[in-house]
């Protein structure tokens, strides 16, 4: 057996200290590469998209001249004369606010059933299924979009007397977008409720509610945040997607389109459709859409956060006393925040005040 | 629960039975219209024949509600599955689907022979100029240049165009490349490190490209001929070789203009692009003409419903 002396020991741990340092420099760089991408890209889409404000362009008819700022900003119509993104804008929202319609709740519930109702092994069968269907890229969301959905809302709609395009709508976007939000709602909203203390479940079960009393009104409060955070992601993916909605919502130069069933446009397929024969002021056009995307998705993003705080953490930071009046008794509610020393959390306090 | 069931399975069985789909073509119908996107040649050439040249990039100058494609297929499928859709595509593509069929233009058949013997008029030539002899950077240049236009009228070249949907019938009296190249001593070079500039139309671009590198791996081992690619439009293709500098070859989707006065034996036709107007293959449409579709397409024209064009 080979022993170690001592002075060979403190040599050998010298170099590893060295090693670890160098390793860790370079997990550094690394991580400022991956980090500084997002800025990179910032500037970069910025750098280009104020192209079109400033830069001169040979126009198509011989002309030169460049996009009007204002008329960016306000324009209900996308055309070498004027290329307009406000419409572009109210339908980007409209849609996504559609497909959230439906894919909130079939999350939430799909969540449900598979962590609370199913059980366990048909439970993980679905949740495997969600899983592959959250990694299948969105082309081929938009191509069944194209050959299934499309040809379905074109009969429905026929049949209920309403000429579409083939199918092409806001409707059939909103659908495609949902079934590409789904599987990310669905699979952060089971990790957040199957994260919801037992104890909780098992307390309000031996208080005598029924499980689907204790599903809606305990699982899911308690799950909130969780699920907050889901749709956030799952509307990120809706806002962002443009590959499959350009196959199916039409492509509309004007608008904005509130029909469900008529054309549309986003400034995701505008950005897409033909971005491969454009060049000059139709292809750095692009980018300040770009702009625009980026700070919509940065926006909405602030108001979900800051729905989220306040359904979670309603009086966070601040004392409040909140009364109200039921059944002819007055209630009064208390919460407080304690004091520094101790920990934390927060108190709740009820009292309750027969005074009528 | 039985209740709410009962209601769901109605709803269905509602919907299943309205969603039994359209039957027949029904002329009362609003003509749905589909376009494919501003930056599409095939959309510069449609507009510009049919008489709409301000539409060519530029959605202002059309009614709203037009549905935009990328593609010659999306456009054949979203036309397919639109009984009351018309569209446009390039000839070449037409395929034989069952879903569209190709309408006449004018009382003209689309077909290659009519585009040949030029009765059908949706069409547009493609032609080629390059800068004046002795006016290039270098006579190497010029050269090359010279040999890559007689490489174009080669068999391989009309194989080449004629590949990348060009309509062209080829001279019976063609040579091949390999009987040609030899009065061009440039092509025997070994030391050439040239970049040439190609422009001009974006329809003929990927034409352009076939052809520019299928001519540049025949140079010898040693010399390498770059084509750096830069189509902008047909606009520039005389701007920039003879009228200006930037381009040793433009191409065009159009015939030169008045004002564009090219040396002689400096341009030429090069092959024909054919577009044809489409509609579902239910429609009883068999032709078009250039009138009839500036009221559809036209921000003011009245043709809106499918009964102002089939009389029964």
């Amino acid at each position: 057996m080979k022993t170690l002396n001592e002075e060979k020991v403190i040599k050998n741990s010298n170099r590893k200290a060295m090693i670890d340092k160098i390793v860790g420099f370079l997990f550094l760089f690394v991580c400022i590469i991956s980090a500084s991408i997002i800025i990179f890209t910032i500037f970069f889409i910025i750098y280009e998209g104020i192209n079109p404000f400033v830069n001169q362009y040979t126009l198509d008819d011989g002309t030169i001249g460049n996009q009007n700022f204002w008329g960016f900003l306000t324009g209900l119509s996308y055309g070498e004369s004027n290329y307009g993104s406000l419409f572009l804008v109210i339908n980007t929202l409209y849609v996504t606010l559609l497909s959230a319609i439906i894919s909130i709740p079939v999350s939430i519930l799909t969540s449900i059933f598979i962590t609370r109702i199913a059980p366990k092994i048909i439970g993980e069968v679905f949740k495997t299924g969600i899983e592959i269907l959250a990694s299948v890229p969105s082309v081929i969301y938009g191509l069944f979009g194209m050959g299934v959905i499309c040809p379905l809302i074109r009969d429905l709609a026929y049949g209920i007397g309403i000429q579409t395009s083939g199918g092409l709508s806001v409707i059939s976007g909103a659908i495609v977008l949902a079934m590409m939000s789904i599987p990310t709602i669905t699979l952060v909203s089971i990790t957040s409720i199957q994260s919801v203390s037992k104890s909780f479940i098992e307390g309000s079960l031996a208080l005598g509610a029924t499980n689907s009393e204790t599903n809606f009104k305990v699982v899911l409060k308690g799950a909130t945040s969780g699920i907050i955070s889901g749709i956030i992601l799952g509307i990120g993916r809706a806002l962002g997607e443009a590959t499959a909605v350009s196959l199916v919502i039409g492509n509309a130069f004007s608008g904005p389109t509130f029909n469900i069933f008529g054309i549309s446009s986003t400034l995701t397929s505008i950005m897409m459709l033909g971005i491969g024969e454009a060049t000059g002021l139709s292809y750095d056009i692009r980018f300040s859409l770009g702009i625009m995307l980026m700070l919509i998705i940065v926006i909405i993003n602030l108001i979900l956060n800051y729905v989220k705080n306040k359904i979670t953490n309603p009086f966070k930071k601040e004392n409040k006393v909140l009364a109200y009046v039921k059944d002819g008794v007055i209630y009064l509610k208390a919460y407080f925040n304690k004091n520094k020393n101790n920990d934390n959390e927060e108190n709740k306090n009820e009292t309750k005040d027969e005074n009528k | 629960m039985k209740k709410i069931s009962g209601v769901f399975v109605l709803g269905l069985a509602a919907m299943t039975l309205l969603s039994c789909g359209p039957q027949g073509f029904d002329t009362s119908s609003d003509i749905k219209l589909y376009t494919r996107d501003t930056d599409s040649g095939t959309r510069d050439g449609f507009f510009t024949k049919i008489g709409l040249e301000k539409a060519k990039a530029d959605n202002a100058p059309l009614k709203t509600g037009i549905v935009t494609v990328d593609s010659n297929g999306s456009m054949m499928n979203s036309v397919g599955n639109d009984m009351y859709g018309i569209g446009y595509i390039s000839l070449s593509t037409l395929s034989e689907s069952d879903a569209i069929k190709g309408l006449s233009y004018n009382g003209v058949e689309p077909t290659e022979a009519n585009v040949l013997n030029e009765t059908y008029g949706l069409t547009r030539n493609f032609n080629y100029i390059t800068r004046k002899p002795g006016d290039y950077s270098s006579t190497d240049v010029e050269a090359v240049v010279n040999a890559f236009i007689d490489y174009t009228f080669s068999f391989e070249g009309y194989t080449i165009m004629k590949g990348e949907h060009g309509i062209v019938e080829i001279p019976s009296d063609v040579k091949h490349w390999s009987e040609i190249a030899s009065q061009h001593a440039i092509m025997q070079r070994t030391d050439l490190n040239l970049t040439i500039n190609v422009g001009g139309s974006t329809s003929v671009s990927g034409m352009a490209q076939a052809l520019t590198t299928a001519f540049s791996s025949l140079f010898p081992s040693g010399s390498t001929v770059k084509f750096n690619h830069n189509h902008t439009g047909s606009g520039d293709a005389y701007k920039n070789t003879q009228g200006g500098k930037g381009l040793d070859i433009g191409y065009l989707s159009r015939e030169l203009e008045s004002s564009e006065q090219a040396v002689e034996g400096t341009s030429g036709y090069m092959c024909t692009d054919a577009i044809v107007t489409i509609v579902n293959s239910e429609n009883p449409l068999d032709n078009i003409t250039n009138t009839q579709l500036v009221d559809m397409y036209g921000l003011n024209g009245e043709t809106v419903t499918w009964s102002q064009l089939i009389t029964e």
